[in-house]
């Protein structure tokens, strides 16, 4: 038996040994947008080349990156490894039959050891494994400390405190949330998502999600009358026409040079924070979004997903460097090193703890919230692609005075009805 | 040569009529096609062959992502034309468009070029400067004016603010009123120099005779424009006409860098929508019927210029 | 206007006259020239500023926004230390090769739309041009690129090159303008027994210098603007092109603006020292001609 196994690891030694000096390289190719991202996550992705010599990686700088690979995929082209800006993209390729499914990676490279369970679950199409979702996202309000400290305010928690206090805030003069969508009109959706999770509720998200309740439910449109008289009162970066033509540089230096009071915003921003409040030496944190009833609830959002390219000529690299990269050690290492929004992986405690504490809290708080059923969706994740456009196309017409509010969650609903009938919704965690 | 002028032609026609047919065959077959058969295959393959696959798309419910397609006939033409009210709106902003660049920028070209046909020196690097907005990519031109125009510190409202004009510290690109002018004079800023190159090199192509005519009986300034540059600037005016009311339904980066059709659809165009349809909604099909309805209109503008010149006009 | 102006106006008419058309002409026009001017001056300065510096002048307005008072040339060495001259030679040959291979074919397809009578013409014609506006490139991009792809030409010059030969402007403009040749000119060389492709090369391509330099303008300065294409089709940085090299300073989460400048100005640069010359051409080509 000894005999055997010696013999066996023999074997793989002279293959090795053979395909090494055969320059049998394996490459696996990743498109990436240059960038200050690449700039800090490149290196440590190359990182990968050190581990195995006959399995490289090579990241090729692609600007326009997603317009790029779905055409380069679907014609039959591309880089091995897939990523795309959401589930929803995710359901269109695998349908086309242009990604793998990854179930027996999954399952020899143990990916369920370190992703949270709810996390893999998002990646299935038709009950198999597509893609794997990476950057984990929440939005929180951010507020300037020096701002809050000068007038004596107090952070909001429920939504009748932020009412009166974003009142006060404009009322000396500030601006309430240092806002703009110049720069990705989809923003409007993070409002209507959040709103409608502070206001309605997950629950009743989940349900109209689930197709149980109608959108033109009572409390949706209360959520969504609500964001209307903010955007109204000109909250939102100081008036809607400021709103609409506010730069993402512009946002950021407003709350950080204390023109502006407070900004509801993914934890994507976190990055941009450091650099902008360091420089005007002025202090911010954050709470969570305001509700109605004062819980703490926190939408869970996914900034990327990566897959399996079907034209891969070796798939099995292209797995090897996904568990490498995903795992809790590399993600890790990412996120303090270049403050990346995490995987929905298991990041231990050890490396949590070198983080601000305000970054390591959002994550914490945010998985907490999983745990006890006070977690929400945003709809750039959740919510099936038409009806995803008509959130935040079609609620400028409401913000611009063109529909009502009711007008608005009609369409919305009947799009809705219409996906969801086609069974294009994205996998909705069961609660 | 000489031999045959010589001749009458009938007799020539008749010696080598069966010559002349074999000629005419191969003049009239076979080496009109050789000519043209490099550029047919290269047409075919990098043209053709994806048109036809894009209007056959436009009959399907293609998502964008999956080959897997059902033919669905005329489904997508009945929902765009009649059932779909985005599109008629957006339809009457590219009409908007059209009716902007087919005076603001030949108005501005005219004037700057007649003005510039009089200058003898430096000439050239008024010209080339003018030129340069035409030639930068458009993602530089919309970041800068987009800074430029920011209501509270761009330049436009700081200038005013110190000349003392009142209304100009105005978010243009957040309103719905003004959000598709402002894109338009934007888009326009990067555009006359180009329309103002063609027309100044036009009139310094008229004889100079026909303008000494004109002083001697007596013209003044405005005159001169009228009979002498006017006639003489005539076809590529025309030809221009006819490229920027067909560029006029293509319109889409200058709108997409700047508001992506917004606020609330005020700057939607045709062509953000079908961005839209195709890329974000996963309507490929869709989006593909609106490119075909596009190109029906181009169609259309190129037809009008023809049936003019028909009617005798001089284009 | 006040009542000084206007009693000197009725004392002496044509002298003000005079002077003030064009006095109001000059003014209209050096305000033209200065909402050209500022933002092109704007954006050269900010090219040669640290980037971090870029908007500092113009947040709120200044006038050493429009000057580089923190001069650099970190942006230009950035660049060109990322590959910018390869991306321009790459470029170059391109829009050479796409100049003279797609001349050819279509002056010769232009030449025999112009001159031969044939079956089909006009509908043949009319469907290339109007194929060619069908617009949603970014759709017909994927069908194109299936093609491509099946021919093997991912990442090689024919994939980025051949895409761009066929242009229904150019075809346009030489079907025109070899139209109004007259038919005496070629009559002459045909019966003194020239080839069709003789005449073509001795008789016609001489007069045609309008013409042929216009459609290399327009060819190269279409290729020279490509993006999209060359984007998908060559993604690998030894092929890399001008204007996808410039938009990798537009990143996912910010923007290297004085790079992105700096490029802009190199890349704007080359054409208008290729169009400045020969501009009365390209007018000449479609003046020349017309529309039918």
């Amino acid at each position: 038996m000894k005999h055997l196994k010696i013999l066996a690891l023999l074997a793989i030694l002279l293959f090795a040994i053979s395909a090494a000096g055969a320059q049998d390289v394996t490459t696996v190719t990743l498109w990436f947008a240059e960038g200050s991202t690449l700039d800090c996550w490149g290196p440590i992705m190359l990182e990968f080349n050190d581990i195995d010599p006959a399995v490289q990686l090579e990241i090729v700088p692609q600007a326009d990156t997603w317009n790029a690979t779905r055409t380069a995929v679907v014609g039959g082209g591309g880089p091995d490894i897939v990523r795309t800006p959401g589930p929803s993209f995710v359901y269109e390729m695998a349908q086309a039959g242009l990604i793998l499914p990854m179930d027996t990676f999954a399952e020899s490279m143990g990916w369920s050891d370190f992703f949270f369970d709810w996390a893999l679950d998002l990646g299935l199409v038709d009950g198999q494994l597509y893609s794997l979702s990476d950057e984990l996202e929440t939005l929180v309000m951010y507020y300037n400390v020096d701002v809050f400290e000068a007038n004596g305010w107090t952070p909001p928690e429920t939504m009748d405190e932020l009412n009166a206090l974003g009142e006060e805030v404009a009322a000396a003069g500030y601006t309430v949330f240092s806002h703009g969508n110049a720069s990705w009109r989809p923003s409007n959706e993070w409002f209507v998502g959040e709103y409608m999770t502070q206001i309605a509720g997950p629950h009743n998200v989940y349900k109209a999600l689930t197709g149980q309740i109608p959108w033109t439910d009572e409390s949706m449109v209360e959520a969504m009358e609500v964001l209307d008289a903010h955007m109204q009162a000109g909250w939102y970066g100081g008036g809607i026409d400021l709103y609409f033509t506010n730069e993402g540089p512009t946002r950021r230096a407003m709350l950080a040079d204390g023109t502006a009071a407070m900004n509801i915003e993914g934890s994507w921003a976190i990055r941009d924070l450091s650099t902008y409040h360091a420089e005007s030496g002025q202090d911010w944190n954050w709470v969570s979004v305001p509700s109605k009833t004062g819980a703490d609830h926190f939408t869970i959002g996914m900034g990327n997903t990566s897959s399996i390219n079907a034209n891969s000529a070796h798939p099995e690299a292209a797995a090897q460097f996904l568990t490498w990269y995903f795992s809790p050690e590399t993600q890790g290492k990412m996120l303090t090193n270049c403050l990346k929004g995490p995987a929905p992986v298991s990041i231990s405690e050890e490396v949590m703890g070198e983080l601000d504490p305000r970054i390591a809290k959002v994550y914490a708080d945010l998985s907490d919230a999983s745990a006890n059923d006070r977690y929400g969706y945003t709809t750039w994740t959740f919510w099936p692609p038409k009806s995803d456009v008509y959130i935040y196309e079609e609620v400028e017409r409401v913000w611009t005075g063109e529909i009502t509010v009711e007008e608005y969650l009609e369409g919305l609903n009947e799009l809705f009805a219409e996906e969801l009938e086609a069974g294009d919704i994205p996998p909705i965690p069961l609660r | 040569m000489a031999v045959l002028t010589q001749q009458k032609p009938t007799t020539v026609i008749e010696k080598l009529s069966d010559e002349i047919w074999r000629k005419k065959f191969l003049r009239n077959v076979i080496i009109p096609w050789v000519f043209i058969a490099p550029l047919l295959i290269i047409h075919i393959f990098v043209v053709a062959i994806p048109a036809v696959q894009g209007v056959y798309m436009s009959m399907t419910d293609w998502g964008g992502i999956n080959p897997n397609v059902n033919f669905i006939g005329l489904d997508n033409y009945h929902e765009l034309l009649f059932e779909d009210k985005s599109f008629g709106k957006s339809l009457n902003n590219n009409i908007v468009w059209m009716l902007f660049f087919l005076t603001v920028p030949f108005i501005l070209a005219l004037f700057c070029a007649s003005m510039l046909a009089q200058i003898k020196r430096g000439g050239m690097l008024y010209r080339s400067i003018l030129f340069i907005p035409y030639v930068l990519a458009s993602v530089v031109t919309t970041t800068i004016w987009k800074n430029l125009l920011n209501p509270k510190d761009g330049i436009v409202a700081a200038s005013a603010r110190a000349l003392g004009i009142e209304g100009f510290e105005v978010a243009f690109l957040g309103r719905t009123d003004t959000a598709l002018m402002s894109i338009a004079f934007i888009d326009n800023w990067h555009f006359w120099g180009f329309l103002m190159i063609l027309f100044l090199a036009a009139m310094q192509a008229i004889p100079p005779v026909l303008y000494d005519a004109a002083k001697i009986d007596g013209a003044n300034r405005w005159q001169e424009f009228r009979h002498v540059t006017l006639p003489g600037i005539r076809p590529i005016v025309l030809f221009m006409f006819m490229m920027v009311a067909i560029w006029s339904f293509l319109a889409f980066d200058y709108i997409w860098l700047i508001t992506q059709g917004g606020p609330g659809g005020a700057s939607e165009v045709i062509a953000t929508q079908l961005y839209k349809n195709a890329f974000q909604r996963f309507e490929a099909g869709y989006a593909a019927a609106q490119g075909v309805v596009i190109s029906i209109f181009a169609g259309f503008i190129i037809m009008i210029f023809v049936m003019l010149r028909r009617r005798g006009w001089d284009i | 206007m006040n009542a000084h102006v206007t009693r000197r106006a009725r004392r002496n008419r044509k002298p003000l006259r005079a002077y003030l058309l064009p006095a109001l002409v000059y003014c209209l026009l050096i305000i033209g020239v200065l909402i050209v001017v500022i933002p092109l001056m704007w954006a050269a300065a900010a090219s040669f500023t640290p980037n971090h510096k870029v908007f500092e002048y113009a947040y709120p307005f200044s006038w050493r926004a429009l000057l580089p008072v923190d001069f650099t040339l970190e942006a230009y060495e950035n660049i060109f230390a990322r590959g910018f001259g390869q991306s321009i030679t790459n470029t170059l040959f391109l829009a050479f090769v796409t100049v003279f291979v797609g001349g050819a074919a279509n002056a010769l397809a232009g030449f025999a739309f112009g001159r031969f009578e044939f079956r089909g013409k006009n509908a043949l014609f009319m469907v290339i041009v109007m194929l060619t506006f069908l617009v949603p490139v970014d759709l017909t991009a994927i069908p194109r690129y299936i093609l491509i792809n099946n021919f093997g030409w991912i990442n090689t010059w024919q994939g980025l090159l051949v895409p761009g030969l066929a242009n229904s402007l150019v075809i346009f403009l030489f079907r025109q303008f070899f139209a109004e040749i007259p038919q005496e000119l070629i009559d002459a060389a045909r019966v003194d027994g020239a080839s069709w492709l003789r005449v073509l090369w001795s008789i016609v391509l001489p007069i045609s210098k309008p013409v042929l330099v216009a459609a290399g303008l327009l060819m190269f300065i279409s290729q020279w603007n490509s993006f999209f294409w060359p984007l998908l089709v060559a993604p690998r940085q030894e092929l890399r092109v001008v204007q996808v090299e410039i938009s990798l300073a537009v990143g996912q989460y910010g923007t290297i603006w004085n790079e992105l400048l700096a490029g802009s100005m190199i890349a704007a640069i080359v054409p208008i020292l290729l169009v400045m010359p020969f501009q009365r051409y390209y007018v000449q080509a479609i003046t020349g001609t017309g529309l039918e």
